[in-house]
């Protein structure tokens, strides 16, 4: 079965072991035998195998491990000498630009909500670069160019927030311009509003005379002097100027050049001098009405806390803070340049160090892609050649030896050659096998046994059966005889029973006959009896004749009458014996019942002259009749009668003198039906017996006094009836039958 | 990630990318999106309904010359809600007015309107005037909020079906039954209009001309004076110059009261018909015994004739808020502004929203608030085009169907 490469490879697998093993120091030889049981074994084999991959697993690793650490040291060389410090710098750099370009939002900010905003993102951002400049200096800066970007940023730090400070009193200001404004306009529109009321007064006063509705039309002389036409010219000029000084006002609130606010504060300084100048020109009353709005204006405009003072504050804080801008813009610059040549290094270091990283990478390639490839060789040629030709192909054999094997195919023969776990399995399949055949031959035997066994016990069954049945067709073989031998007899007694019959019946003629001839008859006797007896005057002789013959007469009225009664039972006993279906007819139950009791009875009296038993009637005389065959019924009550007087005869025998058998029979009308119990005070019946009383062939009495078909045919009669019978006993008390038959059957 | 980690990406001066940190947020903001939104579900009540109330806003004169027209409103406006909230309110929501003095400038009417929205009123009510509902209606139609029942005629109104609930008829209207009347029943065909210099006046100064266009006539003067100021008197004098046999005043009650006075003065025998807006009970108080003849037309019914239903419930409703206060025709405006706004809430389901009240309004076919029916549509956001007529006589306003001289 095995190549014999096979076993050469294997022997010299084996040859190579034994020889490491003399090889080693004897003490280790000595335990590696023990411990592999002086062979190569599956598990050692494996052990090797795998021990041999591991190694070479460990040698790469070894390997990559250490140009890995060589490439590592010489990156944590660069990144250890330049980064921190480069990248620290670096981020101070960008924080303080990304801070220096948020601080002019500060001044950009037009309302309180947008500065605070801003104000928000700028503390942000100086935070942060706080934290970036703490970094910096653990990351081992050289001393002179750390203390440099520290000098700076402070610098920073320090004119944004005096940034911040002068947007949050810029922002004051525009509050307070803000509500300055809005005064600003209800004075003019207060004014505007008076102004458009004088105005048309005025001009209506001109044209029509009427300054009040009570007054009386001014006279046109009144009306049109210069007086009038200056007022009301002075008011449109008033309105006119107001206007100017609105505009102009209303232009500083916007100025933002400290230049143009100055010269918007000489126009408005000017137009408040030609608003004074107009406000001269109006008449005193008018001009007292205006005056208070004319001061407010100006205080408006010029008081120490009015707009242009305001807005001067505001304007000066703004060119402060763009200052600072400016200044900032320069020191982030200054950071700048320091970084720049920081990068410069750092860049050129990096680029050596990388260099000299990806030669070692190289060669740390090259040399773990050698070392995988050998073990990946070493992998393929040792699984092909040790588990491939050695474990597999023997393994295959003899997993196919033992398939067949349990296919039932024994014959063939088993044979591995080798020293390990798989030669043991083939020896093992070797005794196996053996014992296989050996087990088979044994189960055939066993089988065959078996099978006569149960052919013996078929056998004997089938002869009790056959004993049983021709029993069975003893006891109605003789039955048949004894039924073929009654009608014989009865019919041969017949004829001499009507002898009988006839010449008792002639003999009582005869007797009258003679009493007439002796001159015995009565009126004769009486009267006038001629007789010879009569005649011969011998009283006494004719006396004791008389009697005679009385005697004579009845006893031969007795004979004819139990001569009937004989006739009467050889009918029945003739119908019996005739086996043919009987008549169905209208039969009186209280005679049937009374007759063949009574016949039972002396049937009993007939086989034992001792028997006796007292047999109480209760015979409903409203009984009546049925529908029915009169000799199948009878034979019902001839056997449960015969049945219960022998139960007595059995009790009497067993008990003796104490016991007085007793027969009860009766009968019963039940409208529809009738119903007659027989019940006697004999053995009884257990339960075991009771269950089978009706079944055929089931006796209890011995030997050839019973055919046990007695009560089963009776059954079988009642049911054709459509009646029921049924039975109630006790052991050793009683057994009543209890027979119910419809009044007609039911066709 | 505010900056790379290798030296290559660094550079003075340059941010170093944030792709993934872009890529990140996008995919929150998708993932935010399809989130069931929390906070709408949380707020299961419409702006301004609360549990126990309904609130709405107004925005109104109180002070200054037009503050009788402010006050009367909201007098009216609280009368309805006061009403129905005797009668437990909106299945069991009580009726808010909060209301804010616009002095009857276009830019604090604005100003109040957008306070409002933002207090969270259901929606605006009883503003009064056609200059500042220019500046408020747009500030409630952007918001969304329903704008109702304002004291003003103004055609642009009846332009903006969507958030506008107009009460009353069009100055349009008014203007077209004042010349309707004066020509057909005095005959007259010298009209002259004195109108304030601002878009209420010049909306009733186009109608008088569409008017009278119709009719091909032309205006012989006209007159314009200064918001907020009496001074008609130049005007007074144009219109003197015109000759008029009408003059058809669209302006306010005190300058509408000192054109009458000094026209009556100087002689100009003309018939003085003002525009409802002018207020009628304070130009009555203002103008005295000078009142006498002069002719107002009205877009409510005669806030005397309780044989008008909802007169009669009106002054009862007026009587419990103010007992002092007497029936006038902007406080039955009021009323019926605030009827208006019940009505609509109660024909809405149990839980009220801006757009159900208004799609309730515009479906729900006639509503007769009580004898004065109202209806909307669609396209059509003004419920009433009745104008009624009433005189000044022995210093008390009559109702009449036609003038007479």
């Amino acid at each position: 079965m095995n190549p014999p490469v096979q076993e050469g490879l294997d022997s010299r697998i084996h040859a190579t072991f034994e020889w490491i093993l003399a090889k080693l120091p004897s003490r280790l030889g000595d335990r590696i035998r023990e411990a592999t049981g002086d062979r190569f074994g599956i598990a050692s084999q494996i052990w090797v195998g795998l021990g041999g991959g591991v190694t070479l697993t460990l040698v790469a690793s070894v390997l990559a491990l250490g140009l890995m650490t060589i490439v590592n040291a010489s990156q944590r060389n660069v990144t250890g000498t330049y980064m921190p410090g480069m990248i620290a710098a670096f981020d101070v750099a960008q924080s303080s630009s990304e801070l220096v370009r948020a601080s002019p939002r500060l001044i950009a900010a037009d309302t309180p909500e947008d500065l605070e905003l801003v104000d928000l993102d700028v503390a942000r951002e100086e935070e942060f670069l706080l934290t970036r400049i703490r970094q910096m200096t653990g990351a081992g800066l050289e001393g002179e160019l750390q203390d440099s970007v520290v000098r700076l940023v402070s610098g920073l730090v320090e004119s944004i927030d005096l940034i911040r400070e002068s947007a949050a009193r810029r922002m004051t200001y525009r509050a307070q311009v803000s509500e300055l404004e809005r005064e600003v306009l209800e004075v003019t529109l207060g004014t505007e509003l008076l102004l458009v009321t004088e105005i048309d007064d005025q001009e209506f006063f001109m044209e029509t005379g009427l300054r009040e509705l009570t007054d009386q039309p001014a006279p046109i002389s009144a009306r049109n002097t210069p007086g009038e036409l200056d007022q009301y010219r002075g008011l449109l000029n008033y309105q006119a100027t107001q206007n100017e000084v609105s505009v102009l006002i209303q232009r500083a609130l916007t100025q933002d050049d400290p230049g143009l606010l100055q010269t918007n504060r000489e126009r408005v300084t000017a137009a408040m001098g030609d608003l004074e100048a107009a406000l001269g020109d109006l008449r005193p009353v008018t001009g007292a009405l205006f005056n208070p709005s004319f001061q407010a204006l100006g205080d408006l405009y010029s008081a120490a806390n009015g707009i242009y003072t305001i807005r001067t504050l505001e304007l000066a804080e703004l060119a402060e803070s763009e200052e600072y801008l400016a200044l900032n813009e320069a020191t982030t610059n200054d950071l700048a340049a320091l970084v720049q040549p920081l990068v410069e290094n750092a860049e050129i270091s990096t680029q050596e160090a990388a260099d000299r990283s990806a030669t070692l990478l190289q060669v740390g390639w090259w040399t773990i892609l050698a070392v995988n490839v050998l073990a990946v060789l070493a992998a393929v040629f040792g699984g092909w050649k040790f588990f491939g030709e050695r474990l597999l192909v023997r393994l295959r054999h003899l997993s196919d030896v033992m398939r067949r094997m349990s296919r039932g195919e024994l014959e063939a023969k088993l044979e591995i050659a080798g020293n390990d776990e798989v030669t043991d399995m083939a020896g093992a399949l070797e005794v196996f096998r053996q014992h296989a055949i050996e087990v088979q031959r044994l189960n055939l035997v066993e089988a065959l046994a078996t099978e006569v066994q149960d052919k013996n016990a078929e056998l004997e069954s089938t002869l009790d059966e056959l004993r049983r049945t021709q029993e069975q067709v003893i006891t109605q073989e003789k039955l048949a005889s004894l039924g073929a031998l009654t009608a014989g007899v009865a019919h041969e007694i017949r004829n001499p029973l009507n002898f009988v019959n006839n010449f008792a019946a002639l003999s009582v003629e005869l007797i009258d006959e003679l009493r007439e001839e002796l001159g015995l008859e009565e009126q004769s006797s009486n009267g006038d009896g001629a007789g010879p007896l009569a005649a011969a005057g011998d009283d006494e002789l004719s006396e004791i004749v008389d009697e005679i013959l009385g005697d004579l007469q009845l006893n031969i009225s007795k004979v004819k009458e139990h001569g009937d009664r004989a006739n009467r039972i050889v009918d029945g006993m003739l119908a019996h014996s005739r086996d043919e279906a009987g008549q169905i007819e209208s039969i009186d139950i209280n005679l049937l019942v009374e007759e063949y009791t009574k016949l039972a009875y002396h049937g009993m009296r007939g086989t034992d002259a001792t028997f006796n038993v007292t047999i109480n009637r209760e015979l409903d005389p409203g009984a009546g009749r049925v529908e029915g065959i009169a000799r199948d019924l009878s034979r019902v009550i001839l056997n449960i009668v015969t049945n219960a007087c022998q139960a007595t005869q059995m009790r009497g025998k067993a008990e003796g003198r104490g016991y007085s058998p007793t027969l009860l029979v009766s009968t019963e009308n039940q409208g529809d039906a009738v119903r007659i119990r027989i019940r006697d005070n004999g053995t009884g019946m257990p339960e075991s017996v009771v269950r089978k009383i009706f079944d055929p062939f089931f006796t209890t009495k011995s030997g050839t006094q019973g055919t046990g078909l007695g009560l089963s045919i009776s059954h079988e009669i009642v049911r054709e009836h459509e009646g029921q019978l049924a039975v109630d006993t006790r052991e050793g008390e009683y057994t009543e039958f209890g027979i119910v038959l419809p009044r007609a059957k039911a066709r | 990630m505010r900056r790379g980690t290798g030296f290559r990406e660094a550079r003075p001066g340059t941010r170093a990318p944030e792709p993934r940190c872009a890529a990140l947020g996008a995919l929150l903001a998708i993932i935010a999106s399809l989130l069931p939104n929390s906070s709408l579900a949380a707020q299961s009540q419409a702006e301004g309904v609360f549990p126990d109330s309904i609130v709405f806003g107004q925005s109104a004169a109180f002070t200054g010359p037009t503050s009788e027209l402010g006050s009367n409103m909201r007098l009216g406006i609280l009368a309805a809600f006061e009403e129905a909230n005797r009668r437990g309110g909106i299945r069991g929501r009580m009726l808010r007015l909060r209301s804010r003095d616009d002095g009857y400038e276009p830019e604090a009417a604005s100003d109040n309107t957008h306070a409002l929205i933002a207090e969270g009123v259901f929606g605006l009510v009883g503003a009064v005037g056609t200059p500042t509902s220019t500046a408020a209606e747009p500030v409630a139609t952007a918001g969304g909020v329903p704008y109702i029942g304002p004291f003003t005629g103004a055609e642009f109104l009846r332009e903006r079906p969507d958030f506008v609930v107009n009460l009353r008829a069009s100055y349009f209207q008014e203007t077209e039954e004042m010349v309707e009347r004066l020509t057909t029943d005095l005959g007259h065909t010298r009209f002259a209009v004195l109108y304030q210099d601002d878009n209420y006046g010049n909306a009733g100064l186009t109608g008088v001309r569409r008017a009278l266009g119709r009719r091909d006539m032309v205006l012989v003067a006209e007159g314009a004076y200064v918001r907020n100021t009496t001074a008609v008197k130049r005007a007074l004098l144009d219109i003197r110059e015109g000759n008029p046999q009408a003059v058809i005043i669209i302006g306010a009650y005190q300058p509408a009261a000192t054109f009458i006075r000094w026209a009556r003065r100087i002689g100009v025998n003309a018939v003085f018909v003002n525009i409802s807006f002018v207020g009628s009970n304070a130009l009555l108080n203002e103008l005295g015994t000078a009142g006498e003849g002069v002719v107002v037309t009205q877009v409510v019914p005669f806030p005397q004739d309780t044989s008008v239903p909802v007169v009669a419930r009106y002054h009862e409703a007026l009587e419990m808020v103010d007992a002092d206060s007497s029936p006038g025709f902007v406080s039955l405006e009021g009323y019926l502004a605030g009827l208006l706004i019940v009505e609509g809430l109660d024909r809405t389901g149990p839980e009220p929203t801006r757009e159900s009240f208004l799609r309730t309004l515009r479906e729900a076919g006639p509503i007769d608030l009580g004898g004065f029916e109202v209806e909307y549509g669609l396209r059509d956001n003004q419920g009433s085009d009745r104008v009624f007529l009433t005189r000044i006589q022995a210093g008390r306003f009559r109702a009449m169907e036609r003038l007479s001289r």
